[in-house]
């Protein structure tokens, strides 16, 4: 009875609501958006997110109310689980764009590797909480590296080269919140650059990828594969000029110039569209929503919260820059979406849970005065 | 709390840090997004125009090519087609079948065009054209569009169209493709004309898609189009019709090689019909069955002309006085020049044709005759006055692959001619002309000595009906006008009582000539055996022509003589002429009479 007198009050004075509100004007304006790069092939893209956006509210809302503390007793069931999930996914999963990533349940498919890095995230806040006392030893931090490694090894098989990377950034975000040593982090940055170039050579990684990085340093070394998705949205954005072509007006986008308009490349669909007062608009909503969530993390004191929130907070800005420096050219072509904006379900929901997540350490963050 | 402790709390320390990375990474984004936006913006702009803009050529509108009275002899017609993209069909046996219904094309048709082009289609992206079917009527074309059928498109050509068809293919020419953008002259008057009819192409700028498929509302005109001159030329549709229709009932019993015949209008040297067998209809590529149909026998071919170059010697001995025409010559059969004899050919009694004067001479066709005086004349006056006729000239009435005339020798080699080739030049042999040469010169008599040169083309029209007149070469006298009477009342003889009777019209007054002459084998000495050139030139009526007729057959298969082939065709021809033009019958002449009778 006390006890959700307290929370209710704690619920009206710590509530973000100014995180909340961006996240669904964010949502709102990415329906816009998905609804001009769509509109002339199907209803069906934007009738799924729309679906999609209000299954991942309710979770929000059901994140919200769960206890991390709770959460983290799971955490190794949900590790088993995912590792379980994307062992299914390169056994059984459905393949596009020549790598398997989806399970499809029914009419329904949902990418495993985008949830697995919100249980990589449970998993290391839970693993780090408990060890945190032998946090500058090596062999801890080598220990939650290989917990990581394992789904990561996973995502690799797909393959989802970009998914990795971002996970292992993740990595590196909670380990440094965690209080790794510096030096430590160095030399596993340095070793796993060793790695990848051994990789690279031992032709591990896949000709595609390895196109896709190459076409990054110079896109018109190939402009009819790789190269071309760098140079249409080059393009695309530069003729957004100031104030944009207009919504459904963009010659590039409304012409279906931009592959993967609705999804990797949405952001094109802004800039053109809504110009660079629009593109500004969609940066500064997610420097707002990032914002909060740093404060969020400045204000909670509990080690399992600020590990939580380093982790989603470390998983949505490395979306975001990769995401958008992806469209503008000053980042390789990789298969990361822009959060609450891009076409998919999986992502959409796992951004909502993070945020109600990040909503519910918020809330609760005064806990340790009491 | 946490911001007081942010100097002493590691964990605060390493906030600030992420933090500052995010920002850091925030500043490049943004300094990116500006650069793109607006300090390049220009340039990225520019891009996706030129990505999305496609340049289109559009062919002008091919000018016609228009008969003396402005009648059509080539022109374009708009013809509708069907075309489909496979890709955008929904259900194609339902479609074709209602388009089967509509156009009367069987369905099974249909679906074969279809099938074949898709079986056929090896791009790596779908096949997006299939032409279905061609030339649909209107209402049919318009009860389709009215269907709205996915996929199914009416599509408007132009294609090339020759209302003469084969009557005068030659001469109209015809054009490379039957449709589409690049209609280039292949023949006649649409080959040598072929610029001035084509105009020039229009540059066009559209935007695409990605597919490649045209924005309608983007299009903008770089370079607009400029339709091409039509030309106008000499020929009459009725005459050519006629002297086509005249030429194919002789060749249709006398199967010749080849055949030709002439019209023109002797005071002005308009050609008024050149007709060429054999023939094709250039409306449909299939009835081209020998090369030699492609062939303009009037301008490209030569031949040894035979008797109707005793014209030339005539003029020649009379113009400059070696003969008068009351001067008698004696024949009797035969003249031994050299170590040659020449014969009679068309006397087959080898009696000869005792005393005659030059009348008598080119009435009975004398080769004897004409070479004795040939001999009075010498080379070089002979020569001179073949020049002066314009034998040895390319006319350049505008028709490709004209030739020019050639003699055994030239003027300079007088002392060194042997005197048996100045004998056959007199009477025609050992010499090459084109047949349009030969008909100028009998025009030239027609029209009391005065020389036209023949010409084809009288005007170019431009698309906005301005005109401009070719002008006529100025005649050029060859000889006086009472030389031009004398000959021509020689010419009269032979179709009186002469070798050319066969080509008298009941009630007119005709002037002509025969002319029969072996066949020159190509590269081989000699003649060919058996194979006669037979042809016949002259004009009507005798007091004030109207009109030179040639007709001209290689090789006939039944008859070798020009006054039994080819003068029949010339009476025929001439006999409609008349009643065409309603002249008036001349039978003032008591001669005309005598023949009509």
């Amino acid at each position: 009875m006390l006890h959700g007198k307290t929370m209710d009050v704690r619920l009206r004075k710590n509530f973000d609501w100014p995180l909340l509100m961006v996240t669904f004007v964010t949502a709102v304006f990415g329906l816009v958006t998905l609804y001009s790069a769509t509109h002339d092939r199907s209803p069906i893209f934007l009738h799924l997110q729309i679906f999609w956006l209000i299954v991942g509210i309710f979770l929000l809302v059901v994140s919200t109310m769960v206890d991390p503390q709770r959460i983290a007793k799971f955490a190794g069931h949900i590790y088993i689980a995912i590792l379980v999930a994307l062992v299914v996914v390169v056994i059984v999963g459905h393949t596009s764009h020549g790598a398997q990533r989806w399970i499809s349940l029914g009419p329904l498919r949902f990418q495993p590797s985008e949830f697995a890095k919100l249980a990589i995230i449970l998993t290391l806040a839970a693993f780090f909480t408990k060890k945190h006392e032998k946090i500058r030893e090596f062999s801890t931090l080598f220990l939650s590296l290989c917990y990581a490694g394992l789904p990561i090894a996973l995502i690799l098989k797909q393959p989802d080269l970009a998914t990795a990377v971002v996970t292992i950034i993740i990595w590196y975000g909670m380990a440094f919140m965690a209080g790794a040593r510096g030096r430590h982090l160095l030399f596993i940055f340095l070793a796993s650059i060793a790695i990848f170039a051994l990789m690279w050579h031992v032709g591990l990684v896949k000709n595609y990828q390895k196109q896709r990085l190459l076409a990054f340093i110079n896109p018109n070394l190939d402009p009819q594969e790789s190269g071309y998705h760098i140079i249409q949205s080059r393009i695309a954005i530069g003729s957004g000029e100031v104030t944009g072509q207009g919504f459904l007006k963009g010659t590039q986008v409304q012409g279906h110039f931009i592959p993967e308009e609705h999804t990797d490349f949405i952001f094109t669909v802004v800039a053109e569209e809504e110009g660079f007062v629009g593109a500004i608009g969609l940066i500064a909503l997610y420097a707002i929503l990032l914002w909060r969530s740093f404060l969020i993390l400045a204000g909670t004191e509990d080690l399992l919260g600020r590990l939580l929130a380093s982790g989603i907070i470390t998983m949505l800005a490395v979306h975001i820059v990769i995401n958008i420096g992806m469209t503008l050219g000053i980042m390789p072509v990789a298969g990361v979406p822009l959060p609450l904006f891009s076409y998919g379900g999986s992502n959409l929901i796992v951004t909502l849970i993070s945020i109600g997540l990040l909503l519910g350490i918020a809330k609760r963050r005064h806990r340790l005065v009491f | 709390m946490a911001v007081q402790s942010l100097h002493r709390d590691p964990f605060s320390r390493r906030i600030a840090i992420i933090s500052l990375v995010v920002v850091v990474f925030y500043i490049v984004l943004i300094a990116r997004l500006v650069i793109l936006q607006i300090i390049k913006h220009q340039y990225y702009w520019n891009q996706s125009i030129t990505e999305r803009t496609e340049p289109i050529t559009r062919a002008a509108i091919r000018g016609d090519i228009l008969d003396r009275n402005g009648r059509l002899l080539a022109t374009n017609v708009l013809t509708v087609n069907l075309t489909a993209d496979p890709t955008l069909m929904k259900s194609p046996p339902s479609e074709l079948q209602r388009i089967a219904e509509v156009t009367g094309v069987s369905f099974a048709k249909l679906e074969s065009t279809l099938n074949q082009a898709l079986n056929s289609w090896h791009g790596d992206h779908p096949l997006h054209f299939v032409e279905l079917a061609t030339k649909i009527p209107p209402d049919a074309a318009h009860q389709i569009r009215q269907m709205n059928l996915p996929g199914i498109y009416v599509v408007h050509n132009y294609v090339r169209s020759y209302p003469l068809g084969p009557a005068a293919a030659q001469v109209v020419g015809m054009v490379d493709m039957s449709a589409g953008s690049s209609m280039n002259g292949k023949l006649g008057i649409e080959m040598t004309y072929n610029s001035l009819l084509s105009g020039r192409e229009g540059i066009y700028s559209a935007q695409v898609d990605p597919l490649g498929r045209i924005i309608p509302s983007t299009k903008r005109v770089i370079k607009a189009r400029k339709g091409g001159d039509s030309v106008q030329t000499t020929l009459d549709r009725d005459v050519q019709t006629i002297a086509y229709q005249e030429l194919m009932r002789a060749c249709a019993k006398q199967h010749p090689n080849y055949a030709c015949a002439i019209v023109m209008d002797p005071k002005t040297g308009d050609i008024l019909a050149l007709v060429n067998y054999p023939t094709f209809d250039p409306n449909n590529r299939a009835t081209l069955k020998t090369k030699w149909a492609l062939r303009d026998v009037a301008v490209s071919s030569l031949y040894e002309i035979g008797s109707t170059g005793k014209l030339i010697t005539a003029c020649a001995a009379l113009q400059d006085g070696v003969i008068t025409p009351q001067t008698q010559f004696f024949c009797d059969g035969k003249l031994k020049v050299g170590r040659w004899t020449i014969h009679d050919a068309a006397d087959g009694t080898k009696i000869g044709h005792g005393v005659e004067t030059i009348k008598q001479i080119i009435q009975n066709s004398c080769n004897v005759g004409a070479a004795t005086i040939g001999l009075k004349l010498g080379w070089t006056r002979l020569y001179d006055y073949i020049n002066r006729f314009g034998m040895l000239d390319r006319i350049n009435v505008g028709l490709p692959y004209e030739v020019r005339g050639s003699v055994f020798m030239g003027a300079a080699d007088a002392d060194h001619i042997s005197p048996v080739k100045i004998a056959d030049t007199s009477f025609g042999q050992s010499v090459a002309f084109t047949p349009l040469s030969v008909v100028a010169a009998y025009a030239a008599i027609a029209n009391d000595g005065l020389r036209c040169s023949p010409r084809l083309i009288s005007a170019l029209i431009t698309p906005n009906g301005h005109r401009i007149n070719v002008p006529a070469p100025s005649p050029v006298r060859i000889v006086s006008p009472e030389v031009a009477q004398e000959v021509s009342q020689c010419l009269e003889a032979v179709v009186i009582g002469g070798t050319g009777v066969k080509a008298a019209v009941p009630g007119y007054m005709v002037a002509g000539k025969t002319g029969t002459s072996q066949e020159v084998i190509p590269g081989r000495p000699g003649y060919a055996p058996g194979r006669y050139v037979a042809s016949f030139v002259g004009f009507l009526p005798a007091n004030d022509p109207k009109v030179v007729i040639y007709v001209m057959l290689n090789d006939p298969k039944k008859g070798e003589y020009g006054g039994e082939v080819a003068a029949p065709v010339f009476q025929a021809i001439a006999q409609r002429l008349m009643w065409l033009w309603h002249i008036p019958p001349d039978v003032s002449q008591p001669e005309a009479t005598l023949a009509s009778q």
